[in-house]
């Protein structure tokens, strides 16, 4: 989990791509899409790709770091079951593969627009996408409300 | 708290707005494209139609499942659940559809995503430029809509039958 937070970092201040139109360049960070939408007059939209893509993932993946530490390390920690009803709600809008998928989607159309360069971000972007994906795949309520319980209790 | 029959009858305000959001969001360009001076608006078909003419068919085809069959089925599943709500048929196939929608309703994303990233990226002034338009607009209202009638939406409901008052 502590991975997956170092990739969501990483996805989030290293460039995804450079495109490059008759020599003019431009690269982008996640963030640069939400800007670019908001700065078009579609703050609606915006909000959606922020929440979704940053926003919630960030909540998500921090709120799963500390149920598993406390549960791992097993320590009494507060908030831990309201951890735990974060990660089960926040489960189906971690949106990281979609973004994944999303993003190889939207290089194959620029490309037919001018040359593209993969920058390091969408590394990270398929790394978390692809660590997400096991661990929502094995993700067990039952599992953390029995450490949890047992905590209470000693 | 909302009573079980508020959040009901949410989840059918939320697939009837859906589905009259569903048509606009494919009707209306969602991103207009600008290469050398040349402008052109595409829908959502539009874009999985370029895709596949330039030969990015299986680009296309994941485009196509995610954002114009996948917001139908989950309105049409969701529609079909409401309908037989209360009724002691067909509940596993209820059941298991509800589940399989719940994993790849989601996906539906993808649009938004590449719309966001590809707006970001084509801001090169005159030689290309890409802007959203308010087709995308409705068409995250419909997914938006979809997203939460399926979370609003009690699994144990099928297996219940209907209360006296309802």
């Amino acid at each position: 989990m502590t991975a997956c937070l170092i990739f969501l970092l990483m996805a989030n201040v290293r460039p995804l791509m450079v495109f490059d139109v008759s020599g003019n360049t431009q690269s982008n960070l996640m963030i640069t899409g939400v800007e670019s939408l908001f700065s078009q007059g579609y703050w609606p939209l915006a909000l959606l790709v922020f929440f979704s893509a940053i926003g919630l993932p960030i909540l998500y993946f921090a709120a799963f770091w500390y149920l598993l530490a406390g549960c791992c390390l097993r320590l009494s920690w507060p908030g831990l079951k309201i951890a735990l009803i974060l990660v089960e709600t926040l489960l189906p809008w971690n949106l990281m593969p979609v973004f994944a998928v999303g993003t190889l989607a939207a290089v194959v159309k620029l490309e037919q627009l001018g040359n593209i360069h993969w920058k390091s971000g969408s590394l990270w972007v398929g790394l978390l996408a692809i660590v997400s994906l096991i661990v929502m795949r094995f993700f067990d309520r039952s599992f953390f409300e029995k450490i949890i319980t047992n905590l209470n209790i000693s | 708290m909302m009573t079980s029959t508020q959040q009901l009858s949410l989840v059918k305000a939320m697939v009837l707005t859906g589905a009259i959001f569903y048509i606009p969001s494919n009707v209306v360009p969602v991103m207009t494209m600008t290469l050398n001076g040349n402008t052109s608006p595409l829908t959502v078909m539009g874009g999985v139609q370029e895709m596949v003419h330039s030969g990015l068919w299986p680009v296309g085809l994941i485009i196509f499942l995610a954002s114009i069959v996948v917001p139908f089925l989950k309105l049409i599943i969701m529609s079909w659940m409401l309908w037989l709500h209360g009724k002691p048929i067909y509940c596993e196939e209820r059941c298991r559809l509800y589940r399989i929608m719940i994993k790849i309703g989601n996906w539906a994303m993808i649009d938004i995503f590449l719309l966001s990233i590809i707006a970001a990226v084509g801001q090169l002034g005159m030689l290309a430029s890409i802007h959203a338009e308010p087709g995308a607009l409705f068409f995250s209202a419909v997914l938006l809509c979809n997203i939460f009638a399926y979370e609003l939406y009690r699994p144990q409901w099928i297996w219940e039958s209907p209360s006296p008052s309802a």
